[in-house]
């Protein structure tokens, strides 16, 4: 499967691992994002160190281990709708404002979209999308944050 | 850019030196939310994301004890009550540069955090427990060391019971000490209700809602025992003031929440009974005689046992309260309505009896007779209770006509009649039967008007619209 931001692995050069280090697919997984209104807005759906960089969100990329830069190169999604929420309620008001999110999109991943790592206690996965994958017609903005 | 820091000590380099981490115990999409590390005096310290600029990461950082965290992990209490928690209640505020060394540092107060860096009231870790934590907490350390529990009995009552005789020593029975507790606890829901409908109540409120978030907030299960000794049986009770909890029905009524244990001693607890003045006081700000009677006399039959002694105080004993005997006339003030009767009068009961009649008859003087009453009786039987059916309710010179009847229930109990109507919320209590109906029209007319309208504004309109119909 071809990664739609294959280069921004590739930039990592990674040495002890082979990046993603997950073969899972979605499996028409629901996943829930945070999102910019319209859905179509072009900082929807961008892999975290492609966020990071277009953003201004520091991230010590140096320090990181390379599971981490490997993470990095997904973008994050929840399972489901509370696990989302939840997340965006334990942040300060001023990092939401930085962050500029202002809503929550839902879609189903299907297995030609992408690769899904192992979803975490709080909700958390990172999708890594296939270049087959259109997230804006997946994905329809559910609510504002 | 990050927010300008105001009215805090700026620092040049790190508070902190050799800090372990203990748990990531939030993210958001990588990135570290808050974060637990132990010093090298196993204090705890957490570290809550609060900013960024593209130059690095702004952490707020303060000590907390080992209670409070694991309150938190269990989602008993919030980011925000960790912040309020705080030991000493001084905080850090952390620059770390992209290497997340430290760049800059402040020490403030918790009154100088700014605003947009504190988390919403409902920040609560809704997560399963972390498996990081499963051995953590040392269990005798979480009683000794406990800010929540010091912070409770601070801001608690101290009430204390002696033996009125000293037959048995110090001690008091475990009726006394129940009687306390279950009057205390009675006397200050009471005062908790009427409080949070004066302060909220008005005539835009929709008081079904109001009472839903009357019962979210449960200022009665928030009346926490927080010390007992036996002196003779001493117990602190005190109200729980961390937001808990689905606060979306309870957010804005913690501050409320946080005063009522003080407001409860000031209006309840502070009184000299025995004196009229302050009797007096108490009837003008509870006018009504069934509110004084559900938050008063729990506390003055407390005071009038016989068997013991009361005395209430607050932590360091800057404020003592001890209570004399009240005489009846005084008590008359408070409860209007309950005359004591003469050890003379013959304690009134009420008989049922059933009675064999033709058809059609009335029962009046004329139809049945004295004869009949002896002869026609099928069966009779002691009770203390009877209806009565209120199908209009008369005030001065206006008559409203109820839509549907209200049915009842009379209970005589030692020679006072109790009339309860508990959709509004009413109880009366009377000693003449023949004004059973007086004072229901009068409890009835104040509730209605108090609480769906404004009784001297709108009264004549209501009158037109039930005219009307």
């Amino acid at each position: 499967m071809e990664l739609k931001y294959q280069n921004e692995i590739d930039n990592f050069a990674f040495q002890t691992l082979k990046c993603p280090m997950v073969n899972q697919l979605p499996n028409d997984l629901e996943a829930y994002r945070f999102s910019f209104n319209p859905i179509e807005h072009e900082d929807n759906f961008l892999p975290n160190v492609v966020f990071d960089r277009k953003r201004g969100k520091p991230f010590n990329y140096t320090k990181a281990v390379e599971t981490v830069r490997c993470s990095r190169c997904s973008s994050s999604m929840y399972n489901t709708l509370d696990f989302a929420r939840l997340a965006w309620k334990n942040l300060s008001p001023q990092v939401k404002e930085n962050l500029g999110y202002t809503h929550l999109a839902k879609g189903i991943l299907n297995n030609i979209d992408g690769l899904v790592t192992e979803i975490n206690q709080k909700g958390h996965f990172g999708f890594y999308e296939s270049n087959e994958c259109n997230p804006i017609s997946k994905f329809s903005i559910l609510e504002e944050l | 850019m990050t927010t300008n820091i105001k009215n805090a000590i700026p620092l040049d380099k790190s508070p902190f030196d050799g800090l372990n981490l203990v748990c990531e115990i939030l993210e958001f999409e990588g990135t570290p939310v808050l974060l637990h590390f132990s010093d090298q005096n196993k204090n705890n310290i957490l570290f809550y994301w609060v900013d960024y600029s593209e130059n690095g990461q702004r952490y707020l950082t303060w000590k907390i004890d080992d209670f409070s965290l694991k309150s938190y992990l269990n989602a008993e209490i919030s980011i925000l009550d960790l912040v309020n928690n705080s030991l000493g209640f001084y905080f850090f505020i952390l620059d770390l540069d992209i290497n997340d060394e430290f760049k800059k540092g402040y020490f403030l107060n918790i009154l100088d955090i700014p605003e947009n860096y504190l988390p919403d009231a409902d920040s609560f870790y809704n997560y399963n427990y972390p498996k990081e934590y499963l051995d953590y907490f040392n269990s005798e350390d979480l009683a000794n060391n406990n800010a929540y529990i010091k912070s409770l009995r601070d801001t608690g009552l101290d009430f204390t019971i002696k033996p009125a005789s000293p037959t048995y020593g110090d001690t008091v029975g475990t009726e006394d000490a129940i009687q306390l507790l279950s009057a205390i606890t009675k006397s200050y829901s009471e005062y908790a209700k009427h409080h949070f409908f004066s302060a909220f109540n008005d005539n835009n409120t929709d008081e079904k809602k109001l009472l839903k978030k009357f019962n979210a907030i449960n200022p009665t299960e928030r009346l926490r025992i927080s010390n007992l000794s036996f002196s003779s049986f001493n117990v602190t009770l005190s109200s729980d003031t961390l937001s808990r909890g689905k606060t979306e029905l309870t957010e804005n009524y913690n501050d409320w929440n946080r005063k009522l244990l003080n407001d409860y001693k000031n209006e309840v607890i502070d009184n000299d009974f025995s004196n009229l003045e302050d009797v007096i006081a108490i009837t003008e700000k509870f006018k009504e005689p069934s509110l004084r009677k559900k938050i008063f006399d729990p506390i003055i039959k407390i005071i009038e046992s016989s068997s013991i002694k009361l005395e209430v105080s607050n932590s360091n004993k800057s404020w003592v309260k001890k209570y004399k005997s009240i005489d009846d006339e005084t008590k008359k003030v408070i409860f209007p309505m309950i005359e004591k009767t003469s050890s003379v009068t013959p304690k009134k009961t009420i008989i049922n009896i059933y009675l064999e009649v033709n058809e059609g008859d009335e029962i009046g003087e004329k139809t049945i007779t004295k004869k009949d009453l002896k002869e026609k009786i099928l069966f009779s039987e002691e009770t203390n209770t009877f209806p009565i059916v209120i199908e209009e309710i008369i005030y001065q010179s206006y008559k409203f006509i109820l839509t549907e009847a209200l049915e009842l229930r009379i209970k005589l109990i030692d020679d006072v009649y109790t009339v309860s109507y508990e959709y509004l919320d009413i109880e009366i209590l009377v000693s003449d039967k023949k004004m059973i109906e007086e004072y229901f029209y009068r409890a009835f007319l104040d509730k209605y008007l108090n609480q769906y309208l404004d009784y001297k504004e709108k009264f004549d309109k209501i009158i037109v619209q039930i005219m009307d119909i």
